[in-house]
Parts: structure tokens; C-alpha cells; sequence
């Protein structure tokens, strides 16, 4: 998860992303929530702030993000895969500060 | 052009070549026999998959501290314990428990179906999310080809991670030699593997709508209209927002 530059990833559980260095944080993430929810009218309004800002082919390229993870989470969870122990510790800090531990399931 | 053929020439945003292409192959492949399922019966669970969004039980469930076992409603013609797998998967699946899965085992559910319902349902939720993401109409789902499922375990397969039998790439043997090719065999590649037909299926989806393996930390190069930090802010919110701890 770097490029060049340090990046705030607490737009991760929806927060500050409007202060994120992403570039368009806040819109990728209010569209990623109005998709998963499945609000069509939010959907709409999101993904066209988003087009807006950073072109219609990188909308496309969200919506294809979106949808294999809102997939690929399914396939994890339903088959109990657990995280592979180099990534758990490479992502301690981060998953710690974003409170994600709260998720593991049994 | 079969009724069932996946076409974007009607969508506003233009499809990059690759994208259509893979979701055509991911359909066809949800026609066809696959490994313990029938053309029918893949197709059976995709239109369940779609049905399960519309289920009572699957909202009273939902909101529920502790899932309980509930009738669903159900619109294909498939065993009811199929149809608890499909719902919860395509519902529930971030609280699912080995408890839960043995329960269904002890009901005559074999562990290979598990895993192939798993990856149709991912399947189906792939294409579905992508076409409501752009409020596009949702692609009819094809014709089921006839044909009887091979009913081949791959010998490499093993307990130990999750809970479902896999493959390591250590334990790749020389029929299944192409499972892994272009992938690093990460836990969530190893997923599916008990039926290896479905790890290709999947995960040439996921490289056409995600990235390739071999890209994903290739900061220099940007394979997407999209930036690396972009795509991984989507998917660690999507996974996030579906409770997903992987």
C-alpha cells in the first residue's frame, strides 16, 4: 500500500478520508459505501462526483475494485481463511490503529 | 448474439476490452459442468445468489446477535441446505463459523460442493456488484450446457488452513502444475483449491477487475486509470465495510 509518499488509510473505516493524500479519497470511499450498501440513488450521485473528478474510465476501473472485492471477502470468510502470518505482521500497526481485529471471526 | 451474452455496448462508460472479455468467460463458465456441480445446478445457485437479497429469514438473520438456522425464502429448485449456503454466503458470510459449516456437513452437504457453491456465488456477486456499481441492467444469466461434473479431488489437497481442505503450491502435483500460475498462492488463492476449476475461474476475474498478481506491488507502473493507493484504499473500505478481516 505505498507509493512515494506515506499515505492515511484511516479512510479505511471511513474515517478522514476528506483529509486523505490519496488523491480523491473521499469520493472513492463515498462511493465504495453507496455500492456496498446497494443504495442505488447514492450509487448515482457518488459515482457522478466521482466521474467528475477523476474521469470516467477510472470509475469503471472503481466499480471493477469494488465489485471483485465485495466477492473475493465472501470466498474469505466462507472458507475461514486466515491471514498469512507475514502479512498480519507487516500490517500489526496499521490494522491495530484502524481497529480491524474486531472483525476475526472463529 | 445468444440472449445471454454479455454486451456493454449500451453502457455510458466504456469497458476496457479485457474487462468484457473476462466477465464473458465467467459466464460461459457458469453454464458449463463444472467439478461436483451441473450446468444446472451452477446456474440454479447464481439465480439463488440473486434471490438471497429478497430473503426474510436472510434480514432477520442479519440482525440477529447470534444466526440462527431459518427457513429462506428460495426460488430454485435446489437441496434447502444448498440454499442456506448460498444465502448466508451472499448475506452473512463475515459471520460464518466452522460450527456452521459442520452442521451443514452432518446434513449430507459434501465439503467439494461447499467450495464450488462458494466460488459460483462469488461469481455471480462479482458480475451483479459490477453492473449495479455503474447502474447497468444485471446480465441474464446463461443457458446451463449439459454435461455431468468431473468429480476429480486434487490429490495435494489438505486440512489445516481455514476451514476447507487446500492445496499449498508446495503440494501441487503435476496434474493440477497450472493452479497457481500467475499467482503467489496467498492464503486467499488457496481458498477454492479443493476444486482447482474454480481458483482459475476466480481469480482471472479478479486480475481483469483487480490487478495482476505480478502487479501488485509494482509501484512503478500504474496498470490502472486508477493509482496503487486508490485501489487498495477500495479494497481495504470494501472489505471493511463487509467485515472481512482477510
Amino acid at each position: 500500500m505505498h507509493d512515494e509518499l506515506e499515505h492515511d488509510f484511516t479512510a479505511v473505516i471511513g474515517e478522514g478520508s476528506a483529509n486523505s493524500t490519496i488523491p480523491a479519497a473521499d469520493r472513492l470511499v463515498r462511493y465504495a459505501e453507496a455500492c456496498v450498501e446497494g443504495n442505488r440513488y447514492a450509487v448515482g450521485r457518488s459515482r457522478a462526483a466521482l466521474a467528475a473528478e477523476i474521469g470516467d474510465g477510472a470509475v469503471v476501473d472503481a466499480a471493477a475494485v469494488i465489485a471483485v472485492f465485495n466477492a473475493a471477502v465472501r470466498i474469505a470468510d466462507a472458507t475461514g481463511m486466515p491471514l498469512e502470518p507475514v502479512k498480519a505482521q507487516a500490517t500489526a500497526d496499521l490494522r491495530s490503529a484502524l481497529d480491524i481485529e474486531r472483525y476475526c471471526s472463529s | 448474439m445468444p440472449a445471454q451474452a454479455i454486451d456493454y455496448a449500451a453502457s455510458p462508460y466504456a469497458i476496457r476490452n479485457d474487462l468484457a472479455t473476462a466477465h464473458q468467460r465467467a459466464w460461459r463458465r457458469l453454464s458449463r459442468p463444472g467439478t461436483w456441480l451441473s450446468g444446472e445446478q451452477r446456474i440454479a445457485i447464481a439465480q439463488e445468489a440473486r434471490h438471497a437479497s429478497h430473503c426474510t429469514a436472510c434480514r432477520a438473520i442479519a440482525t440477529s446477535v447470534a444466526a440462527t438456522a431459518t427457513a429462506h425464502d428460495s426460488c430454485a429448485p435446489i437441496d434447502p441446505v444448498w440454499v442456506e449456503v448460498v444465502h448466508r454466503v451472499r448475506t452473512d458470510a463475515s459471520r460464518l463459523t466452522d460450527t456452521w459449516l459442520q452442521s451443514l456437513l452432518s446434513q449430507g452437504l459434501s465439503i467439494a460442493e461447499f467450495v464450488e457453491i462458494v466460488g459460483v456465488v462469488a461469481t455471480v456477486t462479482a458480475l451483479d456488484s459490477f453492473t449495479d456499481a455503474l447502474s447497468l441492467e444485471r446480465h441474464l444469466l446463461p443457458d446451463p450446457l449439459p454435461g455431468a461434473p468431473v468429480q476429480i479431488l486434487p490429490s495435494g489437497a489438505k486440512p489445516g488452513l481455514g476451514r476447507v481442505p487446500t492445496v499449498a503450491p508446495e503440494d501441487v502435483t503435476e496434474e493440477e502444475a497450472d493452479l497457481y500460475e500467475g499467482l503467489s498462492g496467498a492464503h486467499i488463492h488457496r481458498a477454492l483449491s479443493l476444486v482447482p476449476a474454480e481458483v482459475r475461474g476466480f481469480f482471472e476475474l479478479d486480475t481483469a477487475m483487480y490487478l495482476p498478481d505480478a502487479r501488485l506491488r509494482d509501484f512503478g507502473h500504474q496498470e490502472r486509470a486508477l493509482s496503487h493507493a486508490q485501489i487498495e484504499l477500495l479494497a481495504a473500505r470494501v472489505s471493511a465495510l463487509n467485515r472481512c478481516y482477510y
